[in-house]
């Protein structure tokens, strides 16, 4: 009898123990949801902030993460579809499957930019459902946020009032910076830039930066001498000031244009970890501060 | 060659904008410097894993496989499957794939090849067995060894291995039955599969008419996977398979075969360029097969190291060998496998992720065949959905 209790007991710490497990697949959503849910849940992302998050390496010792995760956070709108569903269906994990309250893709808590019908390849690597890249944009990430939070207690609903209070924290801290970041971006409204990928029209909105136009011809197709030529030639009127990538994209050929071009070259981090970001505040604050550095 | 091309198809459009000779020679320099140091991770068949499945709930994908093929001797050995066996053009493969979560318990994948008229796989599996189990029921391609259930386009070459068309057949082994697998909770990867297959046949195996639980195909395979490094990844692999053999003898007692394999996958991304890869594969086997009055042993196997060297570039080098160890009956010789030597060098460029050209030579050394020198010109495109692949 007094085994069995001490097995209880042993059980009873346990499972009082156990932290809700969160596996993202951008390591932004990771950092959001432990910034809510603080010491109730541990995180694991699944790429690194270096990383393209349209071709992951869908690597076996990731199916392990997946098996022991209480909620999977996903971009959705297709991003992760080249990786992400061998490594769900070999989980082994019916908690993370779509249409269970431990899947979630956080495209479904913000407005979209670029919603297509009648697409197709032809035009390129379109996501139909709209851009994915809507995770740089704060604003944007201030609901992601509130939908991590609801998603957490879904799935914790012990843990109700203290993600509660971690979202209303983590919100109030991006408010914070948010104004911070509009402060500091608003002499600069209407400057133009290139992109090398349609990846920044989140952040364009947010920080009324204009594009004019992008070094891929197409999203996904990879740039000619004289497709880069071509886009010279249309937007050298517009007096482009910057061109802004992410790191993982080639740099020789969008540094020769922006030179060409008159503009600077900047690599952005997009992600937690890329160029030493520890949090997506970080993040943003390297974005911003590197893109006014180069407009001043 | 083909940055010109592009660049006299962007010139030519209607519309095009007049474009200075410095600027362009500019940017065709700039854009080998940045070939040089970029490639997709996660591809290692130069074809992208990415898809745009849109809202198609079927997922409905075709992938088609063109070839031009030149052959040295007339007389070379004719490996059937997907690889052509003339001089000429081919049509490799037409495949139709489809797959969708049935309800909250199954899901169904399927792949259907026109040029064979056969389903490769047509498969129903779990996806909500506790305990980390899993099983697959319908006709799929045996977990065996890192070739066997890999389709046409996600092959590094232009054709299939020898040693999977010596010990099953040029498609390998695809058959009906079941499959278990279960994922061991240790804390790194481990899953142990197990598949039973039967009525039908393969060039080391026999399930005419299943009588018994000996009349079936049983394949266990080990798969472990390490990450060595946060750039460098190991996957190891060891396989069996036990089944009828196909050559009975006079008595109506049933001959055994026995393979076993290994396979080693080692695959590395530099820190400074994820986009970069360079991914050695490399499988052995050993089979003995009892055949009337003889024991068959033979063994081989295969190593190839293929390199993501461009967002477009793929390069892939492949040495294979099969040697016969005992057993000298003629006319098995020449089914089950031929003592072989080949090599075999291949190139792909993919102007975007769903098309894909690769050039490849071969020079192959076959028992009782002269030495073939063998040229291949690939075209492949995907249109609808293309399904993810696994590592």
């Amino acid at each position: 009898m007094r085994t069995y209790c001490f097995i209880a007991v042993l059980l009873w710490a346990f499972c009082a123990s156990a932290k809700v497990r969160v596996v993202s697949t951008i390591p932004d959503l990771a950092d959001v949801a432990q910034q809510i849910g603080g010491d109730r849940v541990e995180t694991v992302a699944l790429l690194r902030g270096t990383q393209d998050p349209h071709f992951a390496d869908p690597k076996p010792s990731m199916m392990v993460a997946l098996n022991k995760a209480d909620l999977l956070l996903s971009v959705g709108l297709e991003l992760e579809q080249g990786w992400l569903p061998p490594l769900m269906q070999g989980a082994r994990n019916n908690k993370i499957l779509p249409g269970n309250a431990g899947y979630l893709e956080v495209s479904q808590f913000v407005p979209l930019l670029e919603k297509r019908t009648n697409v197709d390849r032809s035009e390129g690597d379109i996501h139909k459902g709209g851009n994915p890249h809507f995770w740089i944009d704060p604003e944007r990430m201030r609901l992601i946020a509130k939908g991590i939070s609801t998603g957490l207690q879904a799935i914790d609903p012990e843990g109700k009032a203290a993600y509660e209070a971690g979202f209303k924290a983590y919100d109030a801290q991006l408010q914070a910076k948010i104004a911070d970041w509009k402060a500091k971006l608003a002499p600069h409204q209407g400057k133009k830039l290139v992109e090398y990928h349609r990846s920044w029209i989140y952040f364009l909105e947010f920080s009324r930066l204009v594009s004019v136009g992008e070094i891929e011809p197409k999203p996904g197709v990879e740039p000619s001498p004289s497709s880069v030529s071509a886009l010279l030639e249309r937007v050298r009127q517009e007096q482009p000031r910057l061109v802004i990538q992410e790191a993982y994209y080639p740099q020789n050929l969008s540094r020769l244009f922006a030179q060409k071009a008159g503009a600077a070259l900047v690599i952005l981090p997009t992600m937690v970890g890329a160029q030493g970001t520890k949090n997506y505040i970080e993040v943003i604050d390297s974005m911003v501060n590197q893109i006014i550095a180069h407009l001043n | 060659m083909t940055l010109a091309l592009l660049g006299c198809a962007v010139l030519c459009a209607p519309g095009a904008v007049p474009l200075l000779a410095d600027d362009l020679a500019d940017f065709e320099a700039a854009l080998q410097a940045d070939a040089q140091s970029s490639a997709k991770p996660g591809d290692s068949n130069g074809i992208s894993n990415a898809v745009v499945a849109g809202s198609d709930p079927l997922n409905l994908g075709f992938t088609i496989d063109f070839g031009l093929f030149g052959f040295s001797k007339k007389d070379h050995r004719a490996h059937g499957g997907h690889m052509a066996n003339r001089n000429g053009p081919s049509i490799q493969g037409v495949e139709l794939t489809a797959g969708s979560a049935i309800d909250p318990f199954f899901r169904f994948d399927l792949q259907y090849q026109f040029t064979h008229q056969h389903f490769e796989e047509m498969v129903i599996e779990t996806t909500a067995l506790p305990g980390n189990l899993k099983i697959r029921a319908g006709q799929f391609r045996t977990k065996l060894g890192r070739s066997n259930d890999r389709c046409l386009h996600q092959w590094s070459f232009v054709d299939h291995q020898l040693s999977t068309e010596y010990l099953f057949s040029a498609e390998g082994i695809s058959l009906p039955g079941i499959e278990g697998s279960w994922l061991v909770p240790l804390p790194w990867y481990t899953e142990l599969t197990v598949g039973i297959q039967g009525l039908g046949q393969t060039r080391s195996q026999l399930s005419s008419e299943i009588n018994g639980i000996g009349d079936l195909i049983y394949s266990p395979r080990l798969s472990q996977f390490f990450d060595l490094t946060d750039y460098t990844s190991l996957l190891w692999g060891l396989n069996t398979s036990f089944a009828h053999s196909p050559y009975p003898d006079h008595m109506d007692h049933h001959n055994r075969s026995y393979i076993y394999g290994t396979d080693l996958t080692l695959k590395w991304q530099p820190e400074s360029d994820s986009r970069f890869s360079l991914t050695w594969t490399t499988e052995g086997w050993y089979r003995e097969l009892e055949v009337p009055q003889d024991l068959w042993r033979d063994a081989g196997g295969s190593s190839e190291l293929a390199a993501q060297l461009s967002l477009s570039w793929q390069a892939a080098v492949r040495g294979e060998i099969w040697r016969r160890l005992s057993g000298d009956t003629p006319s098995i010789r020449l089914q089950t496998g031929l003592e072989s030597l080949r090599g075999e060098a291949s190139v792909s460029y993919s102007p975007s992720h769903f098309s894909r050209l690769r050039f490849q030579y071969g020079l192959e050394d076959i028992e009782g065949y002269r030495l073939n020198h063998i040229f291949a010109l690939q075209l492949e495109v995907s249109a609808g959905a293309h399904g993810a692949h696994s590592w």
